[in-house]
């Protein structure tokens, strides 16, 4: 067996930045109380930025980084996929949470012309998909995997439990109190722990380092449980910026469908029918469908068809990030790979799609009621959904409000100092004064009256009260 | 139209939190301009801001109004009005009630609260604000409980249903027989702050103003409206009932009288004859061999004084104090300018002999001066609350309370609520927040906002930016003063509401020390000083050392070996003087003798540094520059101090004698120097003293220059009375230092934390001075640090277990009992008998406290992780059978760095020492002083302290260390801005920059900086923080 270990150092901080990250950034997760620093990237270390650190001295070190709360769950998927991946590669993966993948690849070695062409062909494959990797490879899976950790290497051969011995003892998967106390006895490498007695380690250390240790050297038997790839994909980038440009977006696009069609080969599987879905800032998210004539996983022909789709979509709203979605994957075990013939029938997808896109449910909308002082921002457009459970708030006691506001006041004309609508009016109620509004740049200052004039009708009017000038906001009916 | 009359009965200030806009000042500044009969002010069950509003209602001649607003239910709040002291007494006794009632910044009442009070509430006014829909069964109740002195109140606040309202509410008082009165619910004085108070209903909601919705008020008129506005809005009737309701109100703060505590004098004496009797006694022991005429004379022009302006109890208070102190072998010292006198030093109040300080005398409570005594007793830090708890047994919480401290919205923290309630991210505030640690306080840079990633010209930004400094200067909360209590002799409550403060078990009173001030109120100031401990430590130790008693007093006097020292500047922890300023300043200043260290205590501090003081005196001393003075009566103020004036009471004295101020508008000043940057009364005072002393035919020079020292003091002036308390124990901690360097360096490791240098510093220092310092070792170490006798002058200072990280004082003890019973075998053994825990066991091997049992670090906790954790109370037999293991002797790095983790010192080399192979053509701290003034330098240490002191802006000193002595660094701002993270974050620092030399004292400027800390990391195998 040889096994090789996939372990991905910035998986927290990529998982977030996927779409290419200038300057520097930091992920970080609360610990102790405070908000400190798991992963940053290489800009942000060369200004001092190391994990641990607190993040208001992150501010105080480089206060132009890019700062995202840790994420794990989305860590966790996208290990999820990059196991999926692997399996291009391997017939036998097995996650190794939270971070690393581990394949067996003595099997694959003839199939991709040995370990030199197969490391290579990951090292670039993974680079395009937008992971960093260290890579270890090593006979037992632990010793591969402390070769990852410890910055990446090759151990086989004769001499390989030599290589081993001198890598340095806080690299091992043990409780970090078990490393510290190891370290504190001036135990530095994992040769200078194998050399004290067997007894006395296991009465300091329990059962568990020793068995560790065999495992590391192939003393005892390490069963690895076989990861199985679901058959489905979903994955959402954000964008380093919101973008209303297609080309923008191509970016985030060849990772996605990059990675898409690694998991679909893996999977021995091609794809029918996927999403493609631009999501916006406060409008709902663009949703593109595409149904192919017949099973695909070819990265260029899957780009292409989103690429022709994309140009002839117009965006309202500027896009925040771009997802990939699938629920389905076609099994394409015998299936020849020269299936794009079918572009017509990729057409018509395209042209219904649109117009369901064109005519949905942004269409229809419903009003609702806001806490607001101001009239006209105290009614808006609402989803339906929300606004059905949305309460109407306790108004304070104030002046009788009509049905119909316009929605701009109209300037009227005054005759004495008075305003007209259809003749002179005469203010019979009021005023009610609204002063509200300063924190968003429309600050008003109204006295407002209800209103009548000869004809009977009753109007709701309001007299600025900086240009003292008069406008009509509503009428009774 | 004639304006009608019209008091204000409803207003609450920024003294109700979040919710009033305006400061009390300018509440009643405005309804006086606007010409408002009266003004009440009503703040939320609270009356914290009403010493304020009443100096400023004296001040512009304004009837202010003593009331609160309290809700008692929903549909039950009521503004009660004082009618005269009764009433007064009954409503500061209420909201004590209720504020006593509930947590911190709560107060809790209900309707029983009120129906119990009415006939105690005989002497106020009550105003129903009623709910809407008004409840017609509480107005009869209230008709009835209160008949004749109850009101419905009108609030007209525009909303478009006056008319209907005021309809309703007529019908309501018919029925109800009430009668109506016009209110405003004032929450500021102008309109324009509206933003403001939107902007705190947000922050008291925690939500932002755009969420906040209807919670924010309509519209702005609930603010101190013109007189002939109200006239269109209110029924004539409703508007001359408030001046009706206002005339009913006669009672003023200035009926206030303090009465002191009656238990302090005994049956059958007179406060007079019993001061007399006690200090008499003082005097005698004192002086066993017969009071000096000089002195005797003084004692009695004292008490003389002191019975004119009946101060005897206010002296036998402070007294009472000091006894119980010295009855509990407390140390205390007393300060201030009642200290300094002869009756203080005779009650034992002060140890600063007038004998040795005749100057000091004539500076005692004058009867010209017209101000308070003032005595500040310091105590040991460690032992303080065993003199607050006396007082709490004494006097009971009814009649002892500790004054408030007002905390108030400062830049920081006015950025952080503003931007939150205006919608800025939550890491866009932090950002911002965070920044401010570089800005000046007050003003917002905009370099700091781009920064931040905030546009300075976008309209947010702006908004905050504006916001945030208006609410710099809201008060935010009360929490309790340092020690300033407040002692009387009936209930206090009857004098000012007590409420909890956030310390379980303590009370505050809600003014503090400058409301207390501004009405002649008298407190005793119990603070707490950690060098008293340290002296007091270092007295134990001789004791036992020496088999003698030290005290204050028996420290021999004028020490010329003591005042070489200072001269010097060798004064790493010496009190007062051993920051980076003083240092600096005392080869210069060449302190002589006890005045002179009065004066250098008095002068390293910032309002003499602005002022321009310390130059001028420092070329006089040295014959630079003549002694002159304007004229004779400046010559006999400013004598003393070479014609520069260097205490707070010379430039009170000036002021009178140079400007013409009378006693009482010198004292006015007084006052408005303290309180300066907040109100900005001072500037009254400027035209005024410049006039007079142009009048008097000083120069403008002379004159603008006393101004800007007055200005100077404001808030860190230091009088002289202060100085000369401080001074003495400036002189004792350097006699200590100079003649007892283990004893004192021992008592100041333990009395840390304190001072400005960490342990390592002082142990260097004490190693520097020959003294022999022993490692923690758990077969010698006591708990604390100790001394051991070597033969030598000087004992050995032994560490103790408490300078371990991570171990508990519990743990300690438990070796301790386990070693008195028989030394220790080994490890196993001292496991097994002390019963420890592993992780102290942990603490002490990484402290390398177990090398007398098991060898180096690496061998004791190798054996330790063998060491069977005790079950129940039986020793476990150690496991002998176990091979002996040959582990790696841990490298001299390795230890340098463990010993920093784990005690934070070394007693091995320095690091730098280990680090100068990477560092040999760079200058050694020793290897500076070889430089000649203005030479370039490049050095590298540890740092070992940052300064940003407010004596000198624009310049940040740096300690650094290295194998050979310290290195002052000084970063002008320019060059702290280019190297800001190496300026912050660096542990191990390099410099390049020239020298700067005077005499002996040596800094380094840098032009250039380095963060070298990696290299730390080097010293062993696996990096590791240093500090």
């Amino acid at each position: 067996m040889l096994w090789l270990c996939l372990h991905f150092p910035l998986l927290p901080l990529e998982v977030l930045a996927r779409a290419g990250q200038a300057g520097p950034a930091v992920v970080s997760a609360e610990s102790g109380g405070r908000e400190r620093v798991e992963v940053c990237n290489e800009a942000a270390a060369r200004l001092g930025v190391c994990p641990g650190l607190r993040m208001s001295s992150v501010w105080a070190l480089a206060p132009e980084s890019t700062h995202y709360p840790r994420n794990s769950a989305r860590e966790a998927r996208a290990l999820t996929r990059l196991a999926a991946w692997c399996g291009q590669f391997s017939d036998f993966v097995s996650l190794r949470a939270p971070d690393a993948v581990l394949l067996e690849v003595r099997g694959s070695l003839r199939l991709f012309g040995g370990l030199a062409r197969l490391l290579a062909l990951l090292d670039g494959a993974i680079a395009e998909l937008g992971y960093t990797a260290q890579r270890g490879v090593a006979p037992t899976p632990l010793a591969a995997s402390l070769l990852a950790r410890a910055g990446g290497g090759i151990a086989s051969g004769t001499g390989w439990e030599g290589q081993l011995a001198k890598i340095p003892l806080d690299r091992l998967e043990q409780p970090p109190a078990v490393l510290e106390a190891l370290q504190e006895m001036g135990i530095g490498t994992v040769g200078a722990c194998r050399r004290l007695p067997r007894s006395g380690l296991a009465q300091r250390f329990g059962p568990s380092l020793l068995q560790y240790l065999d495992r590391l050297c192939g003393l005892a038997a390490h069963p690895v449980a076989r990861f199985e790839a679901p058959a489905r994909y979903a994955e959402r980038i954000a964008l380093p910026a919101e973008s209303t440009s297609v080309q923008a977006l191509g970016f985030a696009l060849r990772r996605l469908i990059f990675e898409f069609c690694g998991i679909l080969t893996g999977h021995a599987s091609g794809v029918q029918t996927f999403e493609v879905e631009l999501v916006h800032e406060r409008v709902a998210a663009t949703l593109l469908g595409f149904a192919l004539v017949s099973p695909s996983r070819d990265p260029a022909h899957l780009l292409m068809l989103v690429r022709e789709k994309l140009e002839r979509t117009t965006l309202d709203a500027p896009v925040v990030e771009v997802g990939l979605r699938a629920g389905r994957f076609e099994s394409l075990l015998a299936a020849s790979e020269d299936l794009f013939d079918a572009r017509g029938a990729a057409h018509d997808g395209l042209f219904l799609d649109r117009l369901r896109v064109r005519l949905g449910g942004e269409a229809v909308g419903s009003v609702r009621c806001f806490a607001e002082h101001r009239p006209e921002y105290a009614w808006g457009k609402a989803d339906p959904d929300a606004s059905r459970t949305a309460q109407v708030p306790a108004y304070p006691v104030r002046l009788e409000r009509p049905l119909w506001l316009l929605s701009q006041p109209l300037a009227l004309a005054t005759r004495d100092g008075l305003p007209c609508y259809e003749g002179e009016l005469v203010l019979y109620d009021g005023p009610e004064r609204i002063e509200s509004g300063w924190w968003d740049g429309r600050d008003v200052t109204r006295d407002y009256f209800l209103a009548g004039n000869a004809q009977g009708a009753s109007f709701w009017v309001f007299q600025e009260l900086r240009r003292r000038e008069w406008f009509l906001h509503g009428i009774f009916a | 139209m004639e304006l009608p009359d019209y008091a204000e009965l409803h207003a609450v200030s920024n003294f109700t939190f979040l919710r009033g806009a305006s400061h009390p000042e300018e509440l009643v500044k405005r309804a006086g301009a606007l010409g408002y009969r009266a003004f009440a002010l009503t703040d939320e069950c609270s009356l914290a801001g009403i010493v304020r509003a009443h100096t400023a209602a004296r001040d512009c001649g304004l009837h202010l109004i003593v009331g609160t607003e309290l809700v008692f239910e929903p549909g039950l709040r009521l503004v009660l009005l004082a009618v005269n002291r009764h009433g007064y007494g009954r409503i500061a006794s209420l909201i004590t009630r209720a504020r006593r009632a509930a947590a911190k910044g709560a107060y809790r009442l209900c309707r029983e609260d009120l129906c119990n009070a009415p006939g105690e509430l005989a002497d106020c006014l009550v105003l129903w604000l009623p709910g809407d829909p008004a409840d017609v069964a509480t107005g009869r109740w209230l008709a009835q409980a209160f008949g004749g002195r109850v009101w419905l109140a009108v609030e007209l606040t525009r909303d478009g249903t006056e008319r209907r309202r005021l309809a309703v509410l007529t019908r309501l008082g018919g029925k109800c027989s009430l009668p109506l009165v016009a209110a405003g619910d004032v929450h500021m004085h102008r309109r324009g702050r509206r933003a403001v108070q939107d902007t705190l209903t947000a922050i008291r909601l925690k939500s932002t103003v755009a969420a906040a919705g209807l919670a924010l008020h309509a519209n702005g008129e609930r603010h101190l409206r013109a007189r002939d506005y109200l006239a269109r809005l209110y029924p004539p009737e409703l508007l001359a009932e408030t001046v009706r309701v206002a005339a009913r109100c006669t009672f003023s703060l200035e009926e206030l009288r303090y009465e002191y505590p009656a238990e302090l004098v005994p049956a059958g004496k007179t406060p007079g004859g019993w001061l007399r009797e006690l200090t008499l006694a003082g005097a005698r022991r004192r002086w066993p061999g017969g009071v000096p005429p000089r002195v005797e004379a003084q004692l009695q022009h004292e008490l003389a004084l002191i019975g004119e302006l009946a101060y005897e109890p206010y002296f036998l208070t402070v007294h009472d104090l000091v006894a119980f102190a010295r009855a509990h072998d407390i140390l205390c010292q007393g300060r201030g300018s009642a200290a300094n006198s002869a009756v203080c030093y005779c009650l034992g109040i002060t140890e600063v002999d007038p004998s040795r300080m005749s100057l000091l005398f004539e500076r005692f409570v004058s009867r010209e001066r017209n101000e308070p005594p003032d005595i500040d007793v310091d105590f040991e830090h460690a032992r303080r609350e065993e003199v607050i708890q006396y007082v709490y047994r004494k006097y009971g919480r009814e009649r002892a309370a500790l004054a408030a401290t007002v905390i108030t919205y400062r830049l920081r923290s006015a950025v952080r609520d503003t931007g939150k309630a205006l919608g800025l991210s939550l890491e866009q505030v932090d950002r911002l927040a965070k920044n401010l640690a570089w800005w000046d306080g007050r003003r917002v840079d905009e370099e700091r906002l781009r920064e931040c990633g905030l546009d300075p010209g976008s309209p947010l930004v702006q908004r905050v930016v504006s916001l945030a400094t208006q609410l710099v200067g809201f008060p935010r909360h009360l929490s309790q003063h340092v020690g300033g209590f407040v002692i009387s002799r009936g209930p206090l409550s009857e004098l000012v509401p007590i409420e909890n403060a956030a310390m379980p078990e303590r009370t505050v009173i809600q003014w503090d020390k400058d409301d207390l001030d501004a009405l002649g109120l008298l407190k005793v100031d119990c603070l707490a000083l950690g060098m008293l401990n340290a002296i007091h430590k270092a007295f134990d130790l001789l004791g036992e050392v020496r088999g003698q008693a030290y005290s204050l007093a028996s420290i021999p006097p004028e020490d010329p070996q003591v005042y070489a020292m200072i001269q010097k500047a060798d004064t790493v922890g010496v009190f007062q003087i051993e920051s980076r300023a003083q240092m600096s300043m005392l080869p210069r200043l060449r302190p002589e003798n006890f005045y002179d260290l009065v004066i250098e205590v008095a002068i390293v501090r910032p309002g003499p540094i602005q002022g321009d003081m310390v130059h001028p005196y420092l070329r006089r001393r040295q014959g630079l520059e003549p002694v002159d003075y304007p004229s004779e009566e400046v010559r006999e103020v400013l004598e003393r101090t070479l014609g520069v004036p260097i205490f707070q009471e010379q430039v009170i004295k000036l002021a009178m004698v140079a400007a013409g101020f009378s006693p009482g508008e010198a004292d006015r000043l007084r006052r408005s120097m303290a309180a300066w940057r907040r109100n900005g009364e001072l500037a009254q005072f400027e035209q005024r003293l410049i006039d007079g002393m142009r009048r008097r035919g000083y120069g403008v020079e002379f004159a603008e220059r006393i101004f800007r020292q007055i200005q100077g003091f404001g808030e860190y002036g230091f009088p002289e009375s202060h100085a000369a308390s401080f001074a003495l124990l400036v002189y004792v901690s350097a006699w200590l230092k100079c003649h007892e360097p283990a004893a004192f360096t021992c008592a100041l490791l333990n009395a840390q934390p304190m001072g400005f240098y960490a342990p390592a510093q002082l142990v260097q220092d004490a190693r520097r001075h020959g003294v022999e310092v022993l490692a923690v070792d758990v077969t010698h170490s006591r708990w604390e640090s100790s001394l051991e006798p070597r033969g030598g002058a000087q004992p050995a200072l032994r560490l103790g277990l408490d300078r371990v990280k991570g171990l508990s004082r519990e743990a300690g003890e438990r070796v301790l009992r386990a070693r008195s019973g028989a030394p220790f075998r080994d490890l196993n053994d001292l496991a097994a008998r002390a019963g420890l825990r592993r992780n102290d066991l942990a603490a002490l091997a990484n402290a390398d406290a177990f090398s007398a049992l098991s060898g180096h670090r690496h061998q004791a906790r190798w054996e330790l992780a063998g060491v069977e954790p005790p079950a129940g109370l039986l020793p476990t037999p150690a496991p002998g059978g176990e091979a002996p293991v040959a582990l790696r002797l841990p490298s001299e790095g390795e230890e340098v760095a463990a010993d920093y983790a784990h005690l934070g010192l070394t007693l091995r080399r320095h690091p730098l020492a280990l680090l100068r192979p990477r560092f040999d053509r760079v200058h050694t701290a020793a290897g500076l002083w070889d430089l000649a003034d203005g030479a370039r330098a490049e050095t590298v240490g540890l740092v070992t302290c940052r300064q940003r002191p407010g004596t000198a802006t624009g310049v940040l000193f740096l300690t650094l260390e290295d194998e050979t002595g310290v290195i002052n660094v000084i970063v002008w701002n320019r060059v702290a801005e280019r190297y800001r993270r190496a300026v912050l974050a660096a542990s191990l620092l390099g410099v390049r920059g020239h020298v700067q030399r005077e005499g002996d004292v040596l800094h380094v400027v840098a032009r250039h900086l380095r963060d070298h800390t990696a290299e730390l990391g080097g010293l062993t195998a696996a990096s590791r923080d240093f500090h």
